[in-house]
């Protein structure tokens, strides 16, 4: 069974790019959220197998939402998607629990591999 | 390559946003260099920027957007410049990205980045500078704390295994640090990892080549721990050598790491408490889906009339009820429609603080832009048309309105000229007035222009003059600068304008000032109107500016010596035969009286008959018929019947 992603990024643009990489390598994208507190709701709602996470987002950002899902479910599979220079802040997403970390611009090679690991 | 075309038009629309946040922060940075909040936003726009353009594969954008975020990134720490310095330079990177967008949307990704990029540079590296001294200190100090053998032998006795894995990363990894640190941390979570090579520093800020060495006390086999790191993406290779007790220790090292971690914890909730921004909840709808949505209806309305219209004649009861129903349904979705339709005129008006602001340092005049209603919504296609002519507008108030400060000094007038930007609903209408303080127009310049151009200007009223700046070709602006007065002028104003549907004035006074007043249709389809009878034929009038109907008897109208008037609240109205202006029948019977404000002046229309409230689609006069100022259009009844729709505005102007 396709697994059940929830993708998380502010901006519209990217959340396209995932989804249609995440369709191809065979995953399903049940939700999308714009900012952390989405994330979060979107969470409780569709319980995923999976959530791509940007780190930079309005409202809530990503860290914090990972934090938060962890407190709701801690085995929640979180994946990071952060772009050069966040280097501290993904150090502190894995501290938090987040299962992996794909680095924008994203790769279609790159981010299927990542994926094809969990 | 993958092929991201499809995704063109979705990154344009939400580049461009995201400038136009850029540049109102920029805004307010500029007028408070310590506003946190709006560099932070800054800070984000530029960073989610960078990373669509990467994405998308556009190389100067993405270059430029990177230096963009880290002098950001810096200014948000709090790092002092000169100020002026760096806001000019970061204005000129908001206009290079709007070079950029426009010659990507051409399909040119070469624009000519490398000069600003440069400039961005040193500022950041002077400033990197002093941050890797610190780090080097920091460095020292931990390879004085050293090598422990007894950890390992102490840790064997107990049944741990001891590793030493060699670990390599992809060619193409991006952040070496964070991978090598989720390696770490994925196997501390297995047990203790006593020693790395380089120093735990070093690896999370990515300061090896490719390969790094750690040391691993463990309960769990090679197999296990192979899998483990093998499950972590972006690892090319890794080796596992199992020990003797004989190596070293530094664990300690990693509590350190772990505290200054907490540190930065407790930094983000705190930006987070002042970063509160709302985003509207949206989707993006694509606008000719929009219009057929419209069309259709428009189309759904036409119908219902007519529905209505036959069972009123056939008189089938069954039916009206469920047709009730359909006209609610109908009109609700009406509503919607045209709701959904509807932005904001501060769509248009948002870019304009920036542009004046440019204005004003090209000019070296004093100029402050006032705007007012922005909130104003107005039909999308009558919103997106509308930035040309302000533009247009705006930079003639600049140009020529606002006079050099010292005229202004001697004028006593403040230093500092206004340029008012005002947006209003008024009716069916929207009215957008573009005023300034500054010279007026020179009635003088424009007799001898039109003189020169053959034209007679010996019957004509001041005001008269005044309309002949919208004629072909007549600028009276001496010098022609790089701002305006190149000859194209308010002509074109005037023509965007009215096929737009709306009309444009000005009213001008030598050293008060200009104004320029645009009235709009607020949407250019479907409104509530008023059918009449006048002279035996049917018109509708827009319901949005009828203020009263009033029931009269010939008697009621006074004569002046030159008009006929009308005492509406002790107030002289005039009153308008409509039939003697349209050339119909006189009836004078079953008068009504429709009164109408327009500006601030009522207007009375004298009618026949009135037939009853209904909604109408209008559609557009083409050919001689769409000259003819009387009317705005025509609608179709629900009798199949054509309706003229009265443009009551010229016909009581005139």
């Amino acid at each position: 069974m396709a697994k059940r992603v929830l993708v998380v990024d502010d901006a519209i643009f990217m959340r396209m790019k995932l989804k249609d990489i995440l369709e191809k390598n065979g995953f399903e994208v049940v939700a999308e959220a714009q900012n952390g507190v989405e994330a979060i709701e979107k969470y409780k709602a569709e319980k995923p197998d999976l959530v791509t996470m940007d780190i930079t987002m309005p409202e809530m950002d990503g860290i914090t939402a990972l934090k938060e899902i962890k407190k709701i479910d801690s085995n929640a599979k979180v994946i990071m998607c952060s772009a050069m220079g966040q280097q501290s802040m993904v150090m502190e997403a894995i501290q938090s629990g987040a299962i992996d970390f794909i680095v924008k611009p994203f790769d279609v090679d790159r981010v299927s591999q990542s994926l094809s690991k969990i | 390559m993958d092929d991201n075309s499809k995704y063109k038009e979705l990154f344009f629309e939400e580049t461009e946003e995201y400038l136009q946040l850029l540049n109102d922060n920029m805004l307010r940075i500029e007028q408070n260099i310590n506003d946190i909040s709006s560099l932070e936003e800054m800070f984000r726009a530029a960073h989610t920027l960078k990373g669509m353009a990467a994405t998308m594969g556009y190389k100067s954008m993405t270059d430029l957007t990177h230096r963009m975020e880290s002098l950001l990134g810096l200014l948000k720490s709090g790092e002092s410049f000169e100020e002026n310095n760096i806001i000019n330079l970061i204005f000129r990177c908001l206009d290079k990205l709007t070079e950029i967008v426009e010659d990507l949307r051409n399909d040119k990704d070469d624009t000519y980045v490398d000069d600003l990029i440069e400039e961005l540079e040193q500022i950041i590296n002077r400033d990197n500078q002093k941050k890797v001294t610190k780090k080097e200190r920091e460095l020292e100090e931990f390879i004085l704390s050293d090598t422990d053998e007894n950890v390992i032998k102490s840790a064997y006795e107990k049944g741990y295994n001891a590793f030493v894995i060699d670990i390599s990363v992809d060619d193409g990894c991006l952040l070496k640090g964070p991978r090598a640190y989720l390696v770490i941390n994925n196997l501390e979570k297995t047990g203790d990892v006593i020693y790395t090579h380089p120093d735990a520093q070093s690896l999370e800020n990515g300061e090896y080549d490719k390969t790094f060495r750690l040391i691993l006390l463990t309960k769990e086999n090679i197999e296990e721990i192979r899998s483990k790191i093998e499950n972590i993406s972006e690892i090319e290779n890794v080796e596992i050598v199992e020990i003797q007790p004989n190596y070293s220790s530094e664990t300690n090292k990693d509590a350190k790491i772990e505290k200054s971690h907490n540190k930065k914890e407790n930094n983000r909730a705190e930006t987070k408490l002042t970063s509160s921004n709302n985003l509207n909840q949206s989707i993006r709808v694509d606008i000719q889906k929009l219009d057929s949505f419209m069309n259709l209806v428009s189309e759904l309305v036409i119908y219902r009339t007519r529905l209505e219209d036959v069972s009123k004649r056939t008189d089938i009861s069954d039916i009206d009820e469920p047709l009730s129903h359909v006209a609610r349904i109908t009109s609700e979705l009406q509503d919607l429609v045209l709701k959904i339709r509807m932005q904001p005129v501060s769509v248009v008006f948002n870019r304009f603080p920036r542009m004046v602001r440019d204005l004003s340092k090209e000019l070296n005049k004093k100029i402050n832009l006032v705007i007012e209603g922005e909130e104003t919504e107005l039909d999308r296609t009558v919103v997106s048309e509308l930035s040309e002519p302000l533009i247009h507008l705006i930079r003639n108030a600049a140009d020529h309105g606002i006079e050099a400060v010292d005229k202004r000094k001697a004028l006593k007038k403040p230093e500092e000229g206004i340029i008012k930007l005002n947006a209003y609903q008024e009716g069916n209408r929207v009215i957008i007035v573009v005023s300034d303080d500054g010279g007026g127009i020179n009635i003088e310049a424009i007799k001898e222009t039109a003189k020169k151009r053959g034209i007679s200007t010996e019957n004509l009223t001041d005001e008269d003059l005044l309309q002949l700046i919208f004629d072909q070709g007549f600028s009276t602006a001496k010098e022609i600068t790089d701002v305006s007065g190149r000859g194209v002028g308010m002509d074109v104003v005037k023509q965007k304008i009215s096929s737009l549907g709306g009309s444009i004035e000005v009213i001008s006074e030598i050293n008060k000032g200009t104004s320029f007043i645009i009235k709009l249709p607020l949407t250019l389809s479907i409104i509530q109107a008023l059918l009449v009878k006048i002279g035996g034929e049917t018109f509708a009038i827009p319901l949005g500016i009828i203020e009263k109907v009033i029931k009269i008897e010939e008697k009621d109208i006074l004569e002046s010596q030159l008009s006929e008037l009308y005492m509406y609240r002790e107030k002289a109205v005039p009153v308008v035969r409509v039939n003697q202006k349209l050339g119909l029948n006189e009836s004078k019977e079953n008068e009504h009286l429709i009164l109408t404000l327009l500006g601030d002046q009522y207007y009375g229309l004298v009618v026949d008959e009135l037939i009853g409230q209904q909604e109408i689609v209008i559609k557009k006069l083409n050919g001689i018929l769409g000259k003819m100022k009387e009317y705005l259009g025509a609608t179709i009844l629900g009798n199949g019947e054509i309706t003229l729709i009265l443009d009551v505005g010229s016909i009581c102007m005139r």
